[in-house]
């Protein structure tokens, strides 16, 4: 069953074509790995995903429902949820309340008042930042950002996580723990697209991946294939330079 | 007066005034393009020289015209010192501050104006205030063609300016990129600067053809801070070589609009509100919020 | 705890005190009491669009829209004043939308000078319509409750009630994380759920309510108004200056600010006839410069009152 398909997603900024005739299909309950040298399009694609960009052309259907033009918070409604490659914390609100509003405004399934507060603590029991739950992210290291993050989209109920690079930065043993929380993510049921640049996650995680270059698709398939591809290595490293690995 | 001649009267009426909007504007567009810094205190400066040229003529029967690369001079000046002591420390602190702060100036001068000259309208009669030139019957203010003329000299030259020489280059360089600009090694301390004393200069040049022929009041200026607005906006901000058409549009439309329509002069008030809201509307809607 | 509890000494003595002034002070000093709190309804207004980073210049517009309206349609069409209050309120709202559902896509500095124009715009209108609107000439009304000043100072005290307790609402229920996610980052907020469209129309029209029966109450009271008074940019400026003084975001700082700025206006008046604003002119600009968070940090200042 797929649960989001794209069809010939295309955007411009000016003379760049950032996103260029895209097209591909996500099923539920997989995780797909979105991979491609730095300016292929990545995070100009996930914001066309969730709604913060409009599109130039180009159709995105999600759970069977086309979605193109929607607004970012009724894409949020429906089920996708996101973190941001750059964290975007609410500075002016605890760590507990910044899962909050994602559970009042952003939950599908109503969460009433009374029981936003529990709801919001089980999120940060599951992400494992509840004794930092009455900081303020101005107090947070880089890691437990990515945390709220994970957290904050989560407190959505997405069926669709797109996650950022939220490895971005990170030590190794840093990884490894957001490495788990999102295979955990994973088993209850949610679909994950990742756009990531920490090679051992993606092939550790992904069970497909999609190479972007120059917003388009590059090529397509299991970890391993993509990795020996000619024109991967080449978008990475150069045409000169083939071989290398 | 004909059919024929009303029309031609009014579009010369608008064409003679969007001189000084133009002027007035792209001082606001130079400001904004360049500094990024949106000054709704502009006006109040072209109406200090307003008030100033009011004072050349009637105490010592200097001509404001013959007075205007003094005054040029001594507002670019003045420019460069509100750039250094105000603007700069809050370039940083986001645009709402920016904007907050310059209406804050601009309430200061008007009530400074106030408290020392009075609410009055003051005018000065110089020899050619009311001698008209006319063509096929329709009449050409002499002050307001003179005005023109000196614009478009003035306008010629900030382009010419711009377009050819060194300190023009560093300037469009650092509007279009400034961390770029930075890099080759262009001082963007110093294009502000001049950019932002410029701005004034333009802004006295336009108050002293404003004592001319219209007067200097406490508000007089405000009223050119939106209008000049409106001209910058409808061009697109920032944009110094658009200022010239859109002036133009200002000028005719409020000109034709105040022949033709009953009590119209009074309306044309309003021109420049549908001008803003269409600009903005139409340019600059929020497309991204990220 | 101490805290705590001083706070709320601090409140009730300030009900307390509201309450009474009226019946223990003169007509000069009701009079400035009466003006004060219209200025402190403003002020509150003008917070309510802040939190939703908006800075409006609209209030002004509002202000006058809703003297206006009300006045005209008490002596045009014969409406008792409740009623003249009621199509005061209701031709805002409706005008508050079309203006929010044009405006308020553009950020912030566009947004400010959609507003700024639209102000403008309605004083030329209300200049322009001399047979209904009377033109320059402006408008008379008979006086609020005979004259009786006590009257017009519970009036216009249940209202900024209303304002405080609208606040009080915004600041403690969920709606306070919606306005603050959305100052910080808007994109992140969307994303998360927020409608930001609604929420930030929502509280144009809001604020633009109570500009609108603030302006309402001041020409039933003052019982004449021209348009160049109640379409006064002074209006605007004052109700942003008072907030931003006091502290934005809050419901004690904007109200706050207006007593210490009307005082101080008070002052100024009578020093310099004309001209007094230019005491506005200064504290916007120390403000923003001698605080080097800008607004912020003057939140930031105050918040032990929240």
């Amino acid at each position: 069953m797929e649960i989001l398909k794209i069809e010939n997603l295309k955007k411009r900024f000016g003379g760049v074509k950032a996103v260029d005739g895209l097209s591909f299909s996500v099923r539920e309950g997989e995780i797909l790995g979105i991979i491609g040298p730095n300016g292929a399009g990545k995070s100009t694609l996930f914001n066309l995903l969730c709604g913060l960009m409009p599109l130039d052309a180009g159709r995105i259907t999600f759970s069977g429902e086309d979605i193109t033009s929607l607004s970012p918070h009724k894409r949020c409604h429906m089920g996708i949820g996101r973190t941001f490659q750059i964290c975007q914390p609410f500075k002016e609100l605890t760590v507990l309340d910044n899962v909050a509003i994602a559970a009042v405004f952003g939950n599908s399934k109503t969460v009433r008042p009374w029981v936003v507060k529990k709801y919001s603590e089980e999120i940060l029991e599951k992400v494992g930042l509840s004794i930092k739950k009455d900081l303020y992210p101005a107090h947070l290291t880089t890691p437990d950002l990515k945390l709220l993050e994970i957290a904050r989209a989560l407190a959505t109920s997405p069926k669709l996580l797109l996650l950022d690079e939220v490895m971005a930065g990170l030590l190794p043993g840093e990884c490894d723990r957001i490495l788990k929380l999102i295979r955990c993510i994973n088993r209850e049921g949610i679909t994950v697209i990742l756009v990531e640049h920490v090679m051992r996650v993606v092939r550790e995680l992904c069970e497909r991946v999609i190479v972007m270059n120059y917003g388009q698709k590059l090529c397509e398939g299991c970890y391993e294939d993509v990795a020996g591809d000619k024109r991967v290595i080449e978008a990475y490293l150069g045409r000169e330079e083939t071989g290398a690995q | 007066m004909s059919a024929g001649q009303l029309f031609g009267q009014a579009l010369i009426n608008g064409i003679l005034i969007s001189g000084i909007y133009a002027l007035a504007a792209s001082g606001l567009a130079l400001a904004f393009g360049v500094v990024k810094f949106l000054n709704l205190a502009h006006g109040e400066f072209l109406m200090l020289a307003a008030y100033l040229g009011i004072f050349l003529f009637s105490s010592y029967g200097l001509d404001p015209l013959l007075m205007t690369p003094v005054v040029f001079t001594l507002f670019f000046i003045l420019g460069a010192v509100y750039y250094k002591t105000l603007v700069k420390p809050v370039l940083k602190a986001g645009e709402l501050n920016q904007l907050l702060l310059t209406f804050g100036i601009s309430i200061f001068l008007q009530n400074l104006a106030l408290i020392l000259f009075g609410g009055t309208i003051r005018t000065i009669s110089v020899p050619y205030r009311t001698h008209t030139i006319s063509f096929w019957g329709i009449n050409f203010g002499t002050a307001r063609l003179l005005i023109l003329l000196l614009s478009i000299v003035l306008l010629v030259g900030l382009y010419q300016v711009l377009q050819r020489t060194r300190v023009g280059r560093s300037i469009r360089a650092v509007s279009q990129e400034p961390e770029g600009a930075a890099l080759v090694g262009i001082d963007s301390e110093a294009v502000y600067l001049i950019a932002l004393g410029i701005a004034v200069g333009f802004a006295s040049v336009a108050g002293m053809m404003l004592s001319i022929i219209f007067h200097a009041e406490p508000m007089v200026g405000f009223n050119f801070t939106l209008k000049g607005l409106a001209v910058v906006v409808m061009a697109g901000l920032g944009n110094v070589y658009g200022v010239i058409w859109a002036s133009l549009i200002l000028g005719i439309s409020e000109s034709f609009i105040g022949v033709y329509l009953p009590n119209g002069t009074g309306w044309s008030g309003a021109i420049f509100f549908l001008m803003i809201l269409g600009g903005l509307i139409i340019r600059h809607s929020r497309v991204s919020e990220v | 705890m101490k805290n705590f509890k001083l706070k709320y000494v601090i409140v009730a003595a300030a009900i307390i005190l509201a309450g009474i002034f009226p019946f223990i002070t003169g007509e000069y000093y009701r009079h400035l009491g009466i003006l004060t709190l219209m200025y402190a309804v403003l002020a509150l207004s003008w917070d309510f669009a802040a939190r939703a980073e908006l800075v409006s210049f609209a209030h002004t517009g509002f202000f006058g829209l809703g003297a206006y309206t009300s006045a005209l349609t008490f002596l045009k069409l014969g409406f008792p004043l409740y009623l003249s209050f009621a199509a005061a309120v209701l031709l805002t709202i409706v005008v508050a939308i079309a203006l929010g559902y044009l405006t308020l896509r553009l950020s912030g500095i566009y947004f400010a000078i959609a507003t700024l124009a639209f102000s403008e715009v309605l004083l030329v209108v209300a200049l322009q319509l001399p047979n209904v609107t009377g033109g320059a000439m402006g408008i008379s009304v008979p006086s609020l409750f005979g004259g009786m000043r006590v009257y017009s100072y519970c009036l216009i005290l249940g209202i900024l009630a209303l304002a405080v307790v609208v606040s009080i609402y915004l600041e403690r229920s969920h709606y306070h994380l919606a306005f603050s996610a959305m100052r910080t980052s808007p994109g992140a907020a969307s994303v998360l759920g927020v409608n930001t469209v609604r929420y930030r129309l929502a509280s144009f029209t809001l604020s633009a309510i109570f500009s609108c029966l603030a302006g309402a109450f001041y020409v039933h009271y003052t019982t004449t108004t021209i348009p160049y008074e109640a379409f006064s940019l002074t209006i605007g400026v004052a109700s942003m200056v008072m907030a931003v003084l006091g502290g934005l975001y809050s419901t004690a700082g904007p109200v706050l600010g207006a007593i210490v700025l009307k005082i101080i206006e008070e002052y100024m008046r009578v020093t310099i006839p004309y001209g007094y604003m230019i005491i506005y002119g200064l504290i916007l600009v120390a403000g923003i410069l001698f605080l080097p968070k800008g607004l912020v940090g003057v939140q930031k200042k105050w918040k032990f009152l929240k």
